[in-house]
């Protein structure tokens, strides 16, 4: 039954998915990889696994929009134009091939697609603060929205030391750590401790046990963000994992969908998204 | 971390989960969060999550060698008759470990279910002609193999192995790659006692694709713990979208006909 401490756990167990605990996921993907198989990877496929799950709403940025630039975010947009209550996008990033004004101007011109921006450093090998980043920083700042950065412990490119240089500088912006500096719990907590709008997201930590647990039991469970990185990690895996540690299941429910819902209050379509589906199933 | 479940055994689903990875231990050589030092500690975990079974191997086999850490282990499988153990394999040359004509003696009477290669930190190679005495005694008495990457045995190394005895019985862990179907389908497809144990496929939509292709019989249920936690891929197991009784197989039942058709 995975945690017998645990009534959530039991019913998730019982169930699978649940009407009273939706659950909001921050960091998703989409479409083929280069490294790997994934099975599930098309939008279609993707909403038979958040349904199996009671997952009403993904941010996502598609692997094509983060290293294909050549297709950049048309595709993304396609689909949350097909799925407008079930996806949100990030905007890709592509550090060695920008155009801040298309991009920026692809943004301002979707407000009910875009939630923000996605960074991945790491793959890039250009850090966070590099000049040519500049322009999104400020543009997410100046409209408060998300930004997705891939984060990893250790990183020159985006590890807590190169994050703590924007979150000085940057705060209306919503930092979501993807990976929560994967591997630098200590880390993570400290800098979320200092930037309360830096959130620390799951993807990647809930198969390391503990980190959650620990994550919760130094900052406690209200700057935690439910991620899946879907098509790579089964969403079922990740509700097992935060089943699992050892928090209280008030914690769980913040974690699976009460943060979320404050952050996605502030654009104008969250609200009735909210009251069609976040008091039942999808 | 800690607490026993005090209704223990009041969860009973018909699915019976046995898992066919779980460590304990002092590692020397990483640091956990949350550790797990003991097989006490493992038995109250389990019984938190709801797991009737597991394999569970002792960490300082490898890191302080067969010769201590498979001790240990049989110590303590003394205490708890729903734990199964794995033992740590050395080439038979230098004599460290039982000789082959007591060994299968020593892991009836201590409930050893398998053997382990840790080739990275004992420093021997995963070659046929290196371990040939144990692959033929594996082989005639239906012994599983417990592989891990991240224990030094190359993908290479293994197809040797499994090229050199085709019928070995291998339960494969594949922690160096991720998602890692396309170098795990080919072991499945070409070698029919290649178990693939769960604890690094946890791919969105994974289980249902292979098992569409595969079947069930070769996917078992392992957590990792406490590297990871037993609830994870429980879940994951317990709402796939698969038939019923090829979650029951996943969960436990390939694992228990694994160990059923050993013959010690």
């Amino acid at each position: 039954m995975m945690n017998c401490h645990s009534q959530l756990a039991q019913r998730f167990w019982e169930y699978g998915r649940l009407r009273e605990c939706p659950v909001l996921d921050f960091h998703g993907h989409m479409g083929p990889f280069p490294g790997g198989y994934m099975p599930a990877c098309s939008p279609e496929e993707m909403l038979k696994i958040m349904d199996r799950c009671n997952v009403i709403m993904i941010c996502f940025c598609s692997h094509q929009a983060m290293m294909a630039p050549a297709i950049g975010a048309a595709g993304d947009i396609a689909v949350v134009q097909k799925y407008p209550e079930r996806f949100k996008a990030y905007h890709a990033v592509v550090s060695r091939h920008l155009d801040p004004e298309k991009d920026l101007e692809e943004v301002e011109k979707y407000p009910d697609v875009f939630v923000g921006f996605k960074f991945l450093a790491d793959y890039y090998k250009v850090p966070l603060t590099d000049k040519r980043h500049q322009p999104y920083w400020e543009y997410a700042d100046k409209k408060g929205l998300f930004v997705l950065v891939h984060t990893w412990g250790g990183s020159i490119y985006d590890g807590p030391k190169e994050a703590e240089k924007i979150l000085e500088r940057y705060h209306n912006l919503i930092f979501i750590a993807g990976h929560s500096f994967h591997g630098d719990w200590e880390g993570a907590v400290e800098l979320a401790g200092r930037y309360p709008n830096l959130y620390l997201e799951l993807t990647a930590v809930l198969d390391d046990r503990g980190a959650l647990d620990y994550f919760v039991e130094k900052l406690g469970s209200e700057r935690i963000l439910f991620g899946t990185d879907l098509p790579w990690f089964a969403t079922h895996h990740g509700i097992g994992a935060v089943m699992s540690a050892e928090i209280t299941d008030e914690d769980r429910r913040n974690i699976l969908y009460r943060n979320g819902k404050k952050l996605l209050a502030r654009f104008p379509w969250f609200k009735d998204l909210w009251d069609k589906y976040g008091a039942g199933e999808v | 971390m800690t607490g026993i479940c005090k209704e223990e055994g009041s969860y009973t689903t018909g699915m019976e989960f046995f898992d066919c990875n779980v460590s304990y231990g002092m590692d020397i050589a990483a640091s956990q969060l949350y550790p797990v030092h003991t097989i006490d500690r493992v038995h109250a975990e389990m019984k938190r999550a709801g797991v009737a079974k597991a394999v569970v191997w002792r960490i300082e086999s490898a890191t302080a060698g067969a010769q201590i850490g498979n001790a240990f282990l049989a110590q303590d499988l003394k205490k708890y008759d729903n734990m199964y153990g794995v033992w740590a394999l050395l080439p038979p040359h230098t004599h460290e470990v039982f000789e082959p004509d007591r060994m299968l003696d020593e892991m009836r009477k201590n409930r050893i279910i398998g053997w382990k290669l840790c080739p990275g930190q004992a420093r021997f190679m995963v070659k046929p002609f290196v371990l040939r005495t144990w692959l033929e005694l594996a082989v005639r008495h239906n012994i599983p193999l417990f592989v891990d990457t991240a224990d030094g045995t190359s993908l290479e190394a293994l197809a040797g192995l499994l090229e050199a005895y085709p019928e070995l019985t291998v339960i494969f862990t594949d922690a160096n790659t991720w998602p890692n179907d396309r170098n795990l389908r080919p072991f499945v497809a070409e070698f029919p006692n290649v178990y693939l144990d769960l604890s690094y496929c946890i791919t969105a939509g994974g289980i249902e694709a292979f098992v569409k292709e595969y079947g069930a019989s070769r996917l078992l249920y392992g957590s990792r713990f406490p590297y990871s936690y037993f609830g994870a891929n429980m879940l994951m197991i317990k709402h796939a979208d698969i038939d019923e009784q090829d979650k029951v197989a996943i969960a436990g039942g390939n694992m228990k006909r694994i160990i059923e058709v050993m013959d010690l």
